[in-house]
């Protein structure tokens, strides 16, 4: 039938595009990730599982995966805190609300580059204003303990606004007459957000965890822009180190395994959070 | 002018993936009929009863499992609307939000690329016909629902298709309102002449507007006449019930040979298989029982419901409720035990089980 | 009363949560080379222009801006033209499989690209693409298209099925329907993801620092962060560049905040 066959044309190129460009790298990087492969010397040897063999033994592998874990970790929990509470503040009713949710846009709309370097600029040991302000004398991003917190504490600034444009999203969506039946029958404000707002925001609520840990965990520009994984390695992540494994020493064998790993930790990570999120009530 | 002729038309839908029960669903089953040009025909049935689905594939929109239709003797089966000639109108009233009143009504012209000059002076003609003359530099959310109506209708008629087709076009309408538009479209319809299908769910719209109609139940037609024949001669208790306001008593047997003694004279022997039915206008609840008439058991009045020119009550007989007609200056009030004038004749009779009609004649005791 | 004062006092610390580090920014970059490197004074005494006049007169970051614009521009059309057809064919064609093909671009747009830069370096090589803003384009349009149909689905799909057969029985083509009914109905839509897909290439980092190598390619986040500096990092101009190139988002933010909200909640929300 000719009805049939032709409604699928509409695909065809957004088929095709994802095809060239995701599925077939995806593929070929399993492929390259089971060679030694180095450019500058022009190598290619299949390997088998010799990278990821490697890879188990490999100290800068499990610190740059414990730093991907932390800098998650910390930073979409203190994105989901403050996210809420600005969410709450600006679910009120109050003159220009339109204005207030496009300053609270903003972080989240500049490039990343130009917030690291923002920062990079309010962290610097010797003129920066974060120690001015604070007056203490902590050299931010110098320093392996303070380096990856840092990063947290940019990328919370950046994306906590996303988090809390959706939640306020969701807010809007739940319909006044529900908090005045509460409000009847004699629930306070506490009461109120226990048993109305969470539980009605919470699909949204778990939405955005989903996409903000697969975001925070794959992150590259805010951290390699900011303290370019050091000092010492203190703050690199997976990201960072499978692109110094490619660009740097070009080795493409093992940066496209390390780089694999990245993939295979945020597969698992959102089959862990989609069965949490099927499970959970509130 | 086009005959529509259906043969044997079926349409299955194929069960929807992300529901894990759900069967392969039968809209439409084995659809014959023929409606004649210049045929103001009309589908009604309740909600899922298949009369959409049937008004959908003689548009296009769906097309046919199986069977056959045609226009004219010609076969459209595989058309697509746009070449089958039809015109359509629907409940929401499907507007383009984005175009003005003017654009709206010369859309299908536009589309068969019509020079701009027979595009005004038609969407004028049309326009004026339907009061729309001041309206066609807005768009549609400027206008009031039975404004929006109106231009829908406009954009149906403009390029007089072959087949007029309606589609619940007043159910989101105001009472006020529908009976306007009512009018309105019975209006329209004899001064163009084309055959429209119409589809509703309200028997008194399908009675007034058409000149046949066909009362559809779980895919299949129930019965198909003319408004007063489907009335007065119902062929199925279905049928009865789904005709007339306010609603036909349909009593059992038993029930009714108690209340209406003679009734017996009918009924005999077959008590538990059948029904009784008796329109409520043919009922006139009296106090006292005027000799010469035939007159019922008494029963209780629950409900008093005035409507304006007519005044009914429901009676409660064995815990079964009974409507029946007040005649003016029957000063009748709840609570009170009433009798029921009534006429052995207008009783009709249905069998329990197939719910067909049955003719019961006198038996002799 | 207090409540109410109290709430914007809040209101204005959330404000400036949001805003001061971009405010900073433009402090400095009004800053003289002097006063950069002390503090006090937190506002520059002198307030001056020449860093902007530096930066704009810099050859290698007028051709990143207009690398950038080239980008963004030719993403955004072909990442909504692709995007639409297939976000078309996904809410209103009743094509079997359309759920499963939505979960699967859901799921490639969450994958990371870093997965795949190896491969994609590989490809664009051997199509000698390298440093050329048409590699950049085609990548972006990739990237972006999942947003693009995931978004435009949720618009097309709230427009009543209604219209769509009033159109056809109009006398519309399916692709008529598509382009004279839909697209001017979810005009909205098509806005709101316009911006989107135009600021995820505006910002893009990683692919570009990957392929482009030279001025010939090279965007504006990739030029902010090699900026030449060649004795001390030159944090004055780094901030001139930074306003300049946040100044077009952040008009865009302001100009369709509404837009941007509907389309980031509708890419959210899940059929």
């Amino acid at each position: 039938m000719k009805r049939f066959g032709l409604k699928y044309l509409y695909l065809l190129p957004a088929m095709l595009v994802l095809m060239l460009v995701t599925i077939y790298p995806l593929v070929h990087v399993v492929a390259l990730s089971l060679h030694r492969k180095l450019l500058i010397f022009d190598i290619s040897r299949f390997v088998g599982f010799a990278n990821f063999e490697f890879m188990l033994g490999d100290s800068r592998f499990w610190t740059a995966l414990g730093n991907t874990a932390y800098f998650t970790l910390v930073s979409v929990a203190l994105e989901l805190a403050i996210g809420l509470g600005i969410a709450l503040l600006l679910n009120r009713s109050f003159k220009g609300r339109g204005l207030m949710r496009s300053v609270v846009l903003l972080p989240w709309a500049i490039p990343t580059v130009v917030s690291a370097k923002m920062w990079e600029w309010i962290y610097n040991a010797d003129y920066g204003v974060l120690n001015y302000l604070l007056n203490i004398d902590i050299n931010w991003l110098g320093s392996p303990a303070w380096a990856l917190n840092a990063a947290v504490l940019m990328d919370v600034w950046k994306t906590t606004p996303f988090v809390a444009i959706l939640l306020l999203a969701a807010l809007q969506d739940i319909p006044d007459d529900l908090y005045r039946a509460a409000r009847v029958d004699g629930a306070g404000t506490l009461k109120i957000l226990q048993r109305i707002t969470l539980p009605m925001i919470l699909p949204m609520i778990w939405v955005v965890v989903i996409f903000r840990t697969l975001d925070a965990f794959r992150v590259f520009d805010a951290v390699y822009v900011l303290t370019g994984g050091g000092p010492a390695g203190s703050s690199e992540t997976l990201s960072i180190y499978a692109y110094n494994l490619l660009f740097q020493t070009l080795q493409f064998g093992y940066g496209s395994a390390v780089a694999l790993s990245v993939f295979i930790c945020v597969g698992l990570i959102t089959l862990v959070l989609i069965r949490a999120m099927r499970r959970s009530e509130w | 002018m086009t005959r529509i002729r259906l043969n044997n038309v079926s349409k299955q839908f194929a069960p929807t993936t992300n529901k894990a029960n759900s069967e392969v669903i039968e809209a439409v089953r084995k659809l014959s009929l023929e409606i004649q040009s210049g045929e103001f025909f009309t589908f009604v049935g309740p909600s899922g009863c298949g009369k959409s689905t049937a008004l959908n594939l003689i548009a296009g929109l769906e097309h046919a499992s199986s069977g056959e239709i045609l226009f004219d003797d010609n076969s459209v089966s595989q058309l697509e609307p746009k070449k089958r000639d039809v015109a359509m109108v629907f409940q929401s009233y499907a507007l383009y939000p984005h175009l003005t009143v003017f654009d709206n009504i010369a859309f299908p012209l536009q589309l068969r690329k019509v020079a701009k000059p027979e595009q005004r002076s038609a969407v004028g003609a049309i326009a004026s016909k339907l009061g729309l003359e001041n309206l066609l530099e807005r768009k549609p959310k400027e206008l009031s629902g039975g404004q929006r109506q109106r231009v829908a209708l406009a954009r149906a008629l403009i390029r007089r298709p072959r087949v007029f087709l309606m589609d619940e076009p007043l159910s989101n309408l105001d009472a006020r309102l529908r009976l306007e538009m009512r009018a309105v479209i019975r209006r329209i319809f004899l001064e163009e002449m084309i055959t429209t299908v119409y589809v509703t769910h309200d028997q008194e719209e399908a009675m007034v507007l058409s000149d046949r109609l066909a009362i559809m139940r779980d895919g299949e037609i129930e019965q198909c006449g003319t408004p007063l024949d489907m009335y007065e001669n119902p062929r199925t208790q279905f049928v009865a019930e789904f005709i007339g306001n306010p609603p036909v008593n349909m009593l059992k047997a038993d029930i009714a040979a108690r209340l209406f003694p003679a009734l017996i004279s009918r009924i005999g022997d077959s008590k538990s298989s059948v029904n009784a039915a008796i329109r409520p206008n043919l009922l006139t609840a009296v106090k006292a029982p005027v000799s010469g008439k035939s007159s019922s058991d008494t029963a209780v009045a629950k409900l008093i419901e005035m409507t304006g020119p007519d005044c009914w009550v429901h009676l409660d007989y064995e815990g079964v409720i009974i409507r029946a007609r007040v005649p003016s200056g029957a000063d009748i009030s709840a609570g009170e035990h009433v009798h029921l004038e009534y006429s052995l004749d207008d009783f009709i009779f249905f069998e329990n089980a197939s719910g067909l009609r049955v003719e019961l004649t006198a038996v002799e005791n | 009363m207090v409540k109410r004062g109290a709430m914007y006092l809040l209101l204005l610390v959330v404000a400036l949560f949001c805003t001061w580090p971009i405010l900073w920014q433009f402090i400095t970059s009004l800053k003289p080379e002097a006063e950069l490197i002390s503090l006090p004074p937190v506002l520059p005494n002198k307030p001056t222009i020449s860093h902007y006049q530096s930066v704009l007169l810099e050859s290698s970051f007028i051709a990143a801006l207009k690398n950038s614009f080239l980008v963004a521009i030719f993403t955004t059309l072909i990442s909504l033209a692709f995007g639409g057809l297939a976000a078309f064919a996904l809410a209103k064609l009743n094509l079997i499989g359309s759920s499963l093909f939505l979960a699967a671009i859901l799921s490639i747009s969450m994958f990371p690209p870093i997965a795949t830069i190896s491969p994609l370096y590989v490809l664009v090589n051997s199509f000698g693409l390298r440093d050329t803003v048409l590699a950049l384009v085609g990548l972006y349009s990739t990237f972006s298209l999942p947003l693009s149909v995931w978004i435009l689905t949720s618009f097309f799909k709230s427009v009543p099925d209604e219209l769509l057969q009033a159109a056809r029985v109009d006398g519309c083509s399916t692709f008529q329907i598509f382009y004279k009914i839909m697209l001017p109905v979810c005009m909205p839509g098509l806005i709101a993801t316009t911006i989107l897909v135009f600021i995820f290439s505006w910002n893009e980092f990683l692919l570009a620092l990957t392929f482009s190598v030279t001025e010939a390619s090279r965007t504006v986040p990739v030029a902010i962060a090699l900026f030449p500096g060649l004795h001390e990092v030159p944090w004055g101009e780094i901030s001139a560049a930074s306003i300049v190139v946040t100044a077009p988002i952040g008009l865009l933010v302001f100009m369709f905040q509404r837009k941007i909200v509907a389309g980031l909640t509708a890419g959210s929300v899940k059929g």
